[in-house]
């Protein structure tokens, strides 16, 4: 699965974060959390997981996280992911 | 709930919320967001195409999540209408509650804050990295709006008195010449010139964003407040990230705005331990090269007195879009 367009989800509510992707040639995750000296890399892992379940293999995602939980990205990342899709 | 304000009435409840928030109202906006709880507005927020302006929270219900969930719509808003970086100009005293939402601080004068969210100025330094070079550097920040001998010039004195030359071209899209053409032109015009790069500003020098009063005049007051802005960026950001010492313009003898910027650089460059070179202007029959005398004659139809102001790919431009540039310039907006 490639991203094909942008596309944007979740808030910018406390535990909670926003995901931006956009078309790229490459797989690109940029995080900027406030959290991410501490839990920036289970961040990155947990993103990794849904892309890979998700079979996404092109494009930039950019998460900008308030410290969410594990639930949240996978929900949030998912959602910008299938949006991503949408003609 | 979040809702658009789209009546008078709706705009002078905001108008007061504002007021006894301390803020100013700016009736330039494109959209203007209301909270209501129980029928009663609690906060506003508005966005000017990619700039978010004028929030507010009544105090009672600060330090609740309506804040974040205001501007939270804002950039959603902002997003669905195609603009994914976002700037908000604040007070300084409020610059930490946008920092909690990922917003990052891009300069500060004693009066306001610029912060941005989406992309920030740390992402435009990194795309250049490819090019930066360590030495006595030296930049220049143009509109070339187009390119003449007379910018020619004046980076080839920069580029004799330094190690490297970086020309940053005004991206701002506000000009009769679009971005494309004027970065284009210069790369063609400089190319020559081994010592030279050529980048464009991004939103981060004489923007709509750091200095609007150079596309839309204001009063004088208004203007240094913003050169200090775009100095404060241009100092305290883009010059470390060259190793830029100097600063290159030529004197302004005409425009008394540029002639205000010249002044400022004056002023503030050496407070960041960067030397401003103000170079005398090339002249041709006599006369200064300027852009602007360069577009009236284009317009005045004198083609032909163009050959000894601009090199020959400006020439070949602008005498193969006479047509289109003279209904651009009949269009009211396009002023420098």
């Amino acid at each position: 699965m490639k991203i094909i367009k942008k596309a944007q989800a979740g808030t910018m509510q406390s535990s909670d974060l926003m995901v931006f992707t956009e078309p790229s040639d490459g797989l690109e995750i940029v995080i900027d959390s406030t959290v991410a000296k501490q839990y920036g890399h289970l961040i990155r892992a947990k993103v990794e997981e849904v892309l890979d379940r998700m079979e996404v293999t092109q494009g930039t995602i950019r998460i900008k996280d308030r410290g969410a939980l594990d639930y949240a990205i996978d929900a949030r990342v998912q959602a910008a992911v299938l949006r991503s899709q949408e003609a | 709930m979040i809702g658009y304000l789209l009546t008078d009435s709706r705009i002078r409840e905001a108008r007061e919320l504002l007021i006894d928030s301390g803020l100013e109202f700016d009736p330039n906006f494109d959209i203007f967001l209301g909270y209501f709880e129980a029928g009663k507005l609690i906060a506003v927020g508005a966005r000017h195409k990619n700039v978010l302006k004028m929030v507010a929270v009544v105090s009672e219900h600060r330090d609740t999540g309506i804040f974040a969930e205001m501007i939270s719509a804002l950039v959603k808003d902002a997003f669905q209408a195609g603009y994914e970086h976002t700037f908000v100009f604040t007070k300084p005293e409020y610059s930490q509650s946008f920092q909690y939402l990922n917003f990052r601080p891009l300069a500060k004068t004693d009066d306001v804050a610029v912060l941005e969210y989406g992309y920030c100025i740390q992402d435009y330094l990194n795309k250049w990295k490819s090019i930066v070079r360590t030495g006595e550097n030296s930049g220049i920040v143009m509109n070339c709006n187009p390119f003449t001998f007379g910018h020619r010039y004046l980076i080839e004195t920069a580029a004799a008195r330094s190690e490297n030359v970086y020309v940053f071209v005004v991206e701002e899209d506000s000009s009769l010449i679009p971005f494309r053409v004027r970065l284009e032109l210069v790369k063609k015009g400089t190319q020559d010139l081994g010592n030279v790069h050529i980048l464009s500003t991004g939103p981060y020098a004489v923007s709509r964003i750091t200095f609007p009063s150079y596309f839309l005049k204001d009063s004088e007051k208004v203007t240094q407040q913003q050169l200090k802005l775009d100095l404060s960026i241009f100092c305290g950001q883009i010059a470390p990230a060259f190793g830029i010492k100097k600063r290159f313009a030529g004197q302004e003898p005409v425009c008394r705005l540029t002639a205000i910027y010249n002044e400022a650089m004056k002023q503030t460059l050496p407070g960041y331990g960067i030397e401003f070179v103000e170079i005398e202007r090339k002249t041709a029959g006599g006369r200064i090269i300027s852009a602007s005398s360069v577009r009236e004659m284009l317009l005045g139809g004198e083609t032909e007195k163009l050959r000894e102001m601009v090199p020959e790919a400006t020439y070949k431009y602008l005498t193969e879009n006479t047509g289109v540039l003279a209904s651009k310039n009949a269009t009211p907006v396009l002023n420098s």
